[in-house]
């Protein structure tokens, strides 16, 4: 079975605030999907869990439009949103019952399992206590139990672990890898890159309604080169400082890409070689064109660098 | 149609868990009948009123009207925590959930408002019943009671929900409420009988769904030989039985939902 998206695009009024958006998710895969605000995560997510009708756009399960069907697309799908909108006065073994009628799950049949998806996400304390008493991390917790009990086939999650300690998101990154070990696609809304490594197989990113980026995080970071340099001639570089050491890299002949930054110089150093001696030639570049060296930092790009890159003003 | 009943069950189950955990919510949908029972019934206890309306006590006059002003007050609130539920995200929880019909969010909340209206009537035919006041309708005459409550709670729940897809904040549905209601009671038959008042008002009491509501519950509380055609209430535009008023509450129940449909629709879309 095969999930792909093709072409979404949402405008409102003059505004694109999606275009073109499209991936293919398979079994067992995780789809990061990253962006600035206003960059059309949230249309995009709210496309996907039928929240907003998109002008255009395909969402082909094993071959089949289902966005004229959106019933089928609900049914397929489990979605954790990122405000925690839950039902305080409930307790969480209600509010599991309460999701499970709206599955058309039948309770008798369903309990044992929210029992047990209760139990993974160490809840069972709490289970009979009010929702409106739980921690946000708890409440997350309960959120994607609810989420996780009809089997979806897809989960979009937008922003699942913000404000929870470690321990809590280990618990939730290890749920979530099981799930995809049983074959469950997920796409994934976050900001911690953390996650992000630990979860995703595929990375895209928006900016401005458009793919920014798009790839499995080694392709991404294999595309940046070999290593990211941000050098400072001294602690806040203004603007005109920054141009000039910029422009003084012209003679260099890798092609060399630019992050514009407020208070240092930032560019991609795309050819393989040691990193002790591309520091020496910037360290001789620098001394050559008599600029002091304040602060140098050389390292393998990572993956908050493609986002960076991905997202900032390059040039 | 299992799996609808079973969303509807699920989503009203929601709201009466809700009731449950907070009883002060229903007492104080009692509070205000039963201060005007209490309050007007004591204050009103001597008025001439009572030769006028054929009734055999005050209290027995406005028992009817506090039955209505129950299921209309608390209809009218049914709207409220469907705009939390908006303003709070939770709707949107409902709405990605695979529902058959997202209409069941709509009957869920009519069907608890019903339910309490009907415990909250129960506890007031419980008291007044105590306080003297006899029901003289029969069988026949308490399943119009029911039927009478049953079209007061949907067309005023229809009218809250309509207001809660369309407002955006709850604060502005609470002030329409509090804008409507009182007026909308008081220019009615429920607390004092129609030929007490100025000729214009009696257009407006005329033309008042809760007038249409609380004459019938009157007729059959009041009159043991009650029937659906005899003149019950003689209006600005003329007279009323039984069968009018409730063609009149149906008609205005079909109008409402025909408007509410689309309204709701767009939203729930």
């Amino acid at each position: 079975m095969s999930l792909e998206i093709r072409n979404i695009s949402k405008a409102y009024k003059d505004l694109e605030a999606l275009k073109d958006f499209h991936f293919k998710l398979d079994s067992g895969e995780c789809l990061a999907l990253l962006g600035p605000n206003g960059a059309g995560k949230t249309t995009a997510i709210k496309a996907l869990v039928t929240l907003l009708i998109p002008d255009s756009g395909e969402f082909l399960w094993n071959g089949e439009d289902l966005f004229p069907k959106p019933e089928k697309i609900r049914d397929l799908v489990g979605y954790i949103s990122q405000e925690i909108a839950m039902d305080k006065v409930l307790t969480g073994m209600e509010f599991m019952k309460l999701s499970a009628g709206l599955l058309h799950l039948p309770w008798r049949k369903t309990q044992p399992k929210a029992e047990k998806l209760i139990e993974k996400l160490d809840l069972t304390q709490a289970a009979n206590r009010p929702v409106g008493q739980y921690s946000g991390g708890m409440k997350r917790r309960l959120d994607l139990a609810s989420a996780l009990l009809h089997d979806p086939k897809i989960l979009i999650l937008d922003e699942p672990t913000t404000g929870l300690d470690i321990e809590a998101r280990e618990l939730i990154w290890k749920l979530l890898n099981d799930y995809r070990q049983e074959g469950g696609r997920i796409l994934l809304v976050s900001h911690d890159f953390r996650e992000i490594d630990a979860l995703s197989d595929q990375i895209l990113i928006l900016r401005k309604g458009l793919t920014a980026a798009k790839g499995t995080p080694t392709e991404l970071r294999k595309g940046l080169g070999s290593y990211i340099v941000r050098l400072q001639t001294k602690e806040f570089m203004d603007g005109d400082q920054i141009q000039k050491v910029q422009a003084s890299f012209n003679s260099w002949t890798e092609p060399l890409r630019w992050l514009q930054n407020e208070d240092s110089v930032i560019f991609t150093y795309p050819t393989p070689i040691e990193l002790s001696d591309l520091q020496t030639k910037i360290h001789q570049h620098c001394k050559a064109n008599e600029f002091p060296v304040h602060l140098l930092n050389v390292q393998s790009p990572s993956l908050e660098d493609v986002y960076r890159f991905a997202v900032g003003d390059v040039t | 149609m299992k799996a609808n009943i079973l969303e509807i069950q699920a989503l009203a189950g929601r709201w009466f868990i809700h009731s449950k955990r907070r009883p002060m919510v229903v007492l104080a949908g009692l509070f205000q009948p039963f201060i005007w029972l209490i309050l007007f019934g004591t204050v009103f206890k001597n008025s001439p009123m009572r030769e006028l309306v054929g009734a055999s006590s005050y209290l027995g006059f406005i028992t009817p009207g506090a039955l209505v002003f129950t299921a209309f007050s608390g209809a009218l609130n049914g709207g409220v925590p469907i705009l939390f539920d908006r303003e709070l995200g939770f709707l949107d929880r409902l709405l990605v959930a695979p529902l058959k019909s997202r209409f069941s969010i709509i009957w869920a909340t009519g069907l608890h408002i019903f339910v309490m209206t009907l415990l909250q009537c129960g506890i007031i035919v419980l008291l007044t019943t105590i306080m003297g006041v006899r029901f003289s309708g029969g069988f026949s005459g308490f399943l119009i009671v029911l039927l009478v409550l049953g079209l007061t709670t949907w067309l005023f729940t229809t009218l809250s929900l309509i207001l809660a897809f369309v407002l955006r904040y709850h604060f502005e549905l609470l002030s329409i409420i509090l804008i409507v209601s009182l007026p909308l009671v008081f220019i009615s038959t429920a607390f004092a009988p129609v030929d007490y008042m100025p000729t214009w008002i009696t257009y407006f009491v005329s033309m008042n769904p809760i007038t249409h509501a609380v004459e019938p519950l009157r007729a059959v509380y009041q009159n043991p030989d009650w029937t659906l055609k005899a003149t019950i209430f003689q209006s600005a535009f003329g007279g009323l039985s039984v069968a009018t008023c409730l063609v009149v509450l149906l008609g205005l129940n079909l109008l409402i939902a025909f408007g509410a449909r689309k309204v709701i629709q767009k939203r729930l879309a």
